[in-house]
């Protein structure tokens, strides 16, 4: 940790650099900090540290930020008990850059991403255009991306064995200005993916036919059941994926609401919606808090199944899958956000300590190993208006 | 393109309540954007936890300001 630390040292000296510079020129400059910890009952372990910056000329139209943030996993779940692995240490690391140009009505954005790991690699960059319309009451947006991602198997080089991935991205979006205290939004995305995703590590026990394997067997119920072979992961070649997103920002006197609905689909057949509900109070000028609720559900992929059984001449089922986030599962998330103002007493606000809570549970509805999961994740955060 | 027209359409037909400049204050209000304002954790553990994606950003505040 105290490694990525340092390297992400030079960055948060350019980015506070970059923000005393602004605030000379009368620019507004942003920088924040971020440290989450993640943990759940099957013995992950993430710390997620971050900074982020932006700086931006409201007068001239533009804007430019960006974002470094390290994940640390450590992991000794039922997957990898499964699979008689030891328990195991990940870094990743991530990095965002964007800048916007919108000196009247019409804007332009453009960003690139990074992400890298030991045995994978993903590279992304896109653009998008804005029009505002009917006296800024109506914005739209048209957005491409495309990404390029390299899975491997870690300690080995990518020349040696890798899967690409392909993925373009497209998206529509309104911001739309209801009132003088409500503003919404709507998102339409679709991701075209190409590529084989399947997990190199990922093996899938096989069953003899009318075997019965109860929901959340155990790692030694499924070895006394199963066959010998067990066959890798194999997923579709390709997937399209849309989702529509609602989003209602509504301002009372001292509070303020937030609501979110997504509805997805996918051509794997899996179907879900995700409803998010955020409530923050104004206590005071220094003191915004309040809950956050959310509800994930979701169908399972057409190729799901509990146990996977051999067929005539023990051939295998040609897609097959362990990975339970393509099974059918349904996630409640309980939280609770804190923010601090720690500014003067005429910006009160320009500094910001704040705090997030949130307890997840999720049911796992068809799947081996486990039928629940329960997580916690904790954060602090700084930010700075310069 | 007959589903953009149709996303253009419903737009539009939304946004037919004017909001002068003067009267977006609390439009402005940092808890007013209709991007995403999850922290950068929250964000990857949702990626990791749910099947679907998508819905990350939208096309910007509703303030007036650029």
């Amino acid at each position: 940790m105290r490694l990525q630390l340092r390297q992400c040292l030079p960055g948060i000296l350019a980015l506070l650099a970059t923000a005393a510079d602004a605030r000379a020129q009368a620019l507004d400059a942003r920088v924040a900090t971020e440290y989450g910890q993640y943990v759940d009952s099957e013995h992950v372990f993430v710390e997620t540290p971050s900074v982020r910056g932006s700086v931006s000329d409201p007068t001239r139209g533009w804007s430019v930020d960006g974002q470094y943030l390290v994940d640390v996993v450590s992991a000794a779940s039922a997957d990898i008990v499964s699979t008689a692995s030891r328990n195991w240490t990940e870094v990743r690391q991530e990095g965002v850059l964007g800048a916007a140009y919108k000196p009247h009505a019409f804007g332009v954005q453009a960003n690139g991403y990074v992400s890298s790991e030991p045995d994978y690699l993903s590279l992304s960059a896109g653009g998008a255009i804005t029009q505002d319309l009917l006296d800024k009451n109506l914005t739209l947006l048209l957005g491409y991306g495309r990404a390029h991602d390299v899975g491997g198997r870690t300690g080995t080089p990518f020349s040696v064995f890798s899967r690409v991935v392909d993925r373009d991205a497209f998206k529509a979006a309104a911001t739309i200005v209801l009132g003088p205290r409500t503003v919404a939004s709507l998102v339409g995305d679709l991701m075209l993916d190409s590529g084989d995703q399947s997990k190199p590590y990922r093996y899938i026990p096989l069953f003899a036919p009318g075997t019965d394997v109860p929901k959340g067997a155990s790692v030694d119920t499924v070895n006394a059941l199963r066959v010998s072979a067990r066959p890798l992961e194999q997923l579709p070649l390709s997937r399209q994926r849309y989702a529509l997103t609602t989003r209602l920002a509504h301002r009372f006197h001292l509070a303020t609401l937030r609501l979110e609905e997504r509805l997805y689909a996918d051509s794997w057949a899996m179907l879900a919606t995700t409803s998010d509900v955020r409530l923050l109070f104004d206590l005071g000028s220094r003191v915004e808090t309040g809950p956050h609720a959310r509800l994930h559900g979701q169908s399972s992929v057409s190729f799901w199944q509990r146990a996977y059984t051999y067929g005539p001449g023990f051939d295998f089922p040609a897609l097959r899958t362990g990975d339970r986030e393509l099974g059918p599962l349904v996630t409640v998330t309980g939280g609770w956000t804190l923010n601090l103002g720690l500014g003067s007493a005429a910006t009160p606000m320009s500094w910001v300590l704040g705090f997030h809570l949130g307890a997840t549970s999720t049911q796992y509805l068809d799947d081996l190993y486990l039928t629940q999961r329960v997580s916690a994740l904790g954060g602090m955060m700084l930010e700075a208006n310069l | 393109m007959k589903l953009l027209l149709l996303f253009l359409a419903c737009s539009l037909h939304l946004a037919c309540a004017r909001v002068a400049p003067y009267e977006r204050g609390s439009l402005a209000h940092p808890s007013m954007t209709t991007s995403d304002i999850a922290a950068p954790s929250e964000e990857h553990v949702r990626a990791v936890h749910e099947g679907a994606a998508g819905g990350g950003a939208s096309a910007g505040g509703g303030c007036g300001c650029n």
